[in-house]
């Protein structure tokens, strides 16, 4: 094992590694560091794809792999296969809230099978870095070169992404989906939100989802994904699962599929609730509460609730029930809802009834509809855009049966029109 | 269309500029991108006789003695971040001054307090050293340090020597472990 110096360069040949089946494992003990490798063109991050982190574990064709995630970050690149336009792969460190000098260790080996190996010592070089780059894989002459880095930005993976010439997305600035029949607020000065309380809960649960439930974190990481897309990272919830217990639902609690929606209602609480838990509720006929869902209870959790599936769906009484629930938490923070039913209501008067009233509230309604095929969703469709109502604070979509739907997708879906809804209901006084 | 050298690469001034005079010796590096101390690197130069030493303190020009008392050599000053287009340091050289005695001229850069800040040069990017006919502006030279050194904080970018009555110049890209202080010892200057 070859110990690397700081600023050193050295041919991956004098170091006796294969550039085309190199072993990279990165070290770091300081919970939720992420490590990214970038793959750039001539210092600039050109394409997208070659971007490797937990969201997406590998570039097109393979060349560069995430293996393994935790206290050792594990890749695989194969630097032959990247194309010409790839001339330099940068592993990067970043941290959301704390320097990653707050590591014990952090550090980088490289090897592979029967080849030599050598490592680097990154932590003695950290200063404030919330976002270091550890090591980069160049081209040079026809070969490929390893330097060492340890150098980053202390405002974190924004300051990296436009070191590289990317660009970070602003926090969406919202449009109103339809005119407020309120005249909007005069643009009075909001207290800050506590920001820095807010990233230590996320950072908080998400530290706890590596310790208990592992499979989670990937969850709450793309959730915050689209969360941050429109602007609603520090965005403070009530998160409410409203499931659907009709008979048609039998094979969607079998196969563990409502399960799964559990996991990812819980991802988006983890973000957006403040204590990161969920309240579920269960309406066939009629309607009942089913408790909290937490990182403590998650593992399970549709399945203990032993459901006894009812010959009906009605929604007006568990929406009565999740408004008389916000209402006696004092409409403190805003409730998300997510609605999840495989068929249309009974009693569709009173349910409109219900969105009306709800629209002076501060709730949004998520409807989430599972197609069994053959199942119409007009009256969903309908509420989405029913009239008289304050503000839209309603929407609706639907994914087939088994729901394949990449995470990254349904997230999208499940928080699409929360930030409208949230400027709406904010010119509308609903919202502080 | 100046010529381009490697490391270890020469070539002849006087023959690139038959009525060439004065030179400006020109060195740059990029400025630290990245979050953390400035590179703050100093070139200096040293006058050395054909036993590769100084004559004396007095032949060593840096930035706190930045001309040599013939008046042959003097450095334009320190500019501390290498923020800047072209050169961030420059030292000028006439040649119709330089003592006889004096065979070569060692242009090197170090980095301030480089052990104490952990820099090294491999951390410093698109460091050059260039030469140019001070009288007309022309670029002479050029030489691109590049991958040429990693952990070293004190680099010989060049040399500018006589040969059988010409100027040459040398791209030297040689690293030197320890800074300016036993560098400029290694020359004979009592620092």
């Amino acid at each position: 094992m070859t110990a690397l110096q700081v600023g050193q360069r050295v041919p991956l040949a004098d170091l006796n590694l294969d550039p085309a089946a190199l072993d990279v494992q990165v070290h770091c003990d300081l919970a939720a560091t992420d490590v990214t490798a970038f793959g750039l063109q001539d210092g600039r991050l050109a394409d997208d794809r070659y971007m490797v982190f937990y969201n997406q574990p590998a570039s097109p064709g393979g060349a560069l792999r995430l293996t393994g995630q935790g206290e050792r970050t594990d890749f695989t690149l194969d630097l032959t296969a990247l194309p010409g336009s790839v001339t330099e792969v940068v592993l990067a460190a970043t941290h959301d809230s704390q320097p990653v000098a707050q590591a014990h260790t952090l550090s980088v080996t490289v090897g592979g099978a029967g080849t030599g190996s050598a490592s680097f010592d990154v932590k003695p070089q950290l200063r404030a870095e919330k976002a270091v780059m550890l090591v980069r894989f160049y081209r040079h002459g026809g070969a490929w070169r390893l330097a060492t880095v340890a150098q980053g930005f202390d405002g974190g993976l924004d300051a990296l992404v436009r070191h590289f010439g990317g660009e970070v997305a602003a926090p969406a600035t919202p449009a109103p989906t339809m005119p407020a029949p309120v005249p909007p607020a005069p643009a009075t000065p909001r207290p800050a939100p506590p920001v820095n309380l807010r990233k230590e809960r996320q950072r908080v649960l998400l530290e706890k989802a590596q310790t208990t439930q592992p499979h989670l974190v990937n969850l709450i990481k793309t959730a915050n994904v689209s969360l941050e897309k429109r602007g609603l990272s520090e965005a403070l919830y009530r998160v409410n699962l409203v499931l659907d217990i009709s008979g048609s639902m039998s094979r969607e609690y079998r196969s563990g599929a409502v399960q799964d929606l559990a996991e990812r209602a819980l991802a988006l609480a983890a973000r957006l609730d403040d204590d990161g838990q969920v309240d579920v509720y269960l309406f066939g006929i009629k309607a009942q509460r089913a408790g909290s869902l937490s990182l403590d209870n998650s593992r399970g959790f549709v399945d203990r609730l032993n459901v006894r599936l009812e010959a009906g769906t009605h929604y007006s009484p568990v929406m009565q029930l999740v408004r008389e629930d916000a209402q006696a938490a004092g409409h403190r923070l805003p409730t998300l809802v997510l609605f999840i039913t495989d068929g249309g209501s009974s009693n569709r008067a009173a349910v409109i009834r219900q969105m009306t009233d709800s629209s002076r509230e501060p709730i949004f309604w998520k409807f989430m509809g599972i197609d069994q095929g053959g199942v119409n969703f007009d009256f969903l469709e309908k509420l989405d855009d029913l009239r008289g109502r304050v503000v839209d604070n309603a929407d609706f979509f639907s994914v087939p049966a088994p729901i394949t739907t990449p995470d990254a997708d349904l997230f999208e879906l499940l928080v699409n029109e929360l930030d409208t809804w949230q400027a709406a209901a904010r010119a509308a006084r609903l919202l502080p | 269309m100046a010529l381009s050298l490697q490391k270890g690469g020469n070539i002849s001034l006087s023959k690139q500029d038959a009525n060439l005079q004065r030179i400006l010796v020109g060195l740059g590096w990029d400025p630290r991108s990245t979050d953390g101390q400035a590179f703050d690197l100093d070139a200096s130069a040293f006058l050395l006789t054909a036993s590769g030493r100084v004559r004396g303190d007095q032949d060593f020009i840096f930035y706190n003695q930045l001309r040599s008392t013939d008046g042959s050599v003097e450095h334009t000053g320190d500019n501390r971040t290498g923020v800047g287009d072209g050169d961030d340091e420059s030292i000028r050289v006439d040649l119709t001054k330089v003592p006889a005695e004096i065979d070569k001229i060692a242009v090197t850069v170090t980095i301030d307090e480089a052990d104490a800040r952990r820099q090294n040069f491999g951390q410093v990017g698109g460091a050059f050293i260039r030469i140019l006919n001070e009288d007309t502006g022309q670029e002479l030279t050029r030489y691109d340090l590049g991958e040429d050194f990693s952990t070293e904080t004190a680099v010989i970018f060049g040399e500018i020597y006589r040969h059988g009555g010409e100027w040459k110049f040398r791209a030297v890209g040689q690293g030197f472990v320890g800074g300016l202080g036993p560098m400029a010892r290694n020359y004979g200057v009592n620092v």
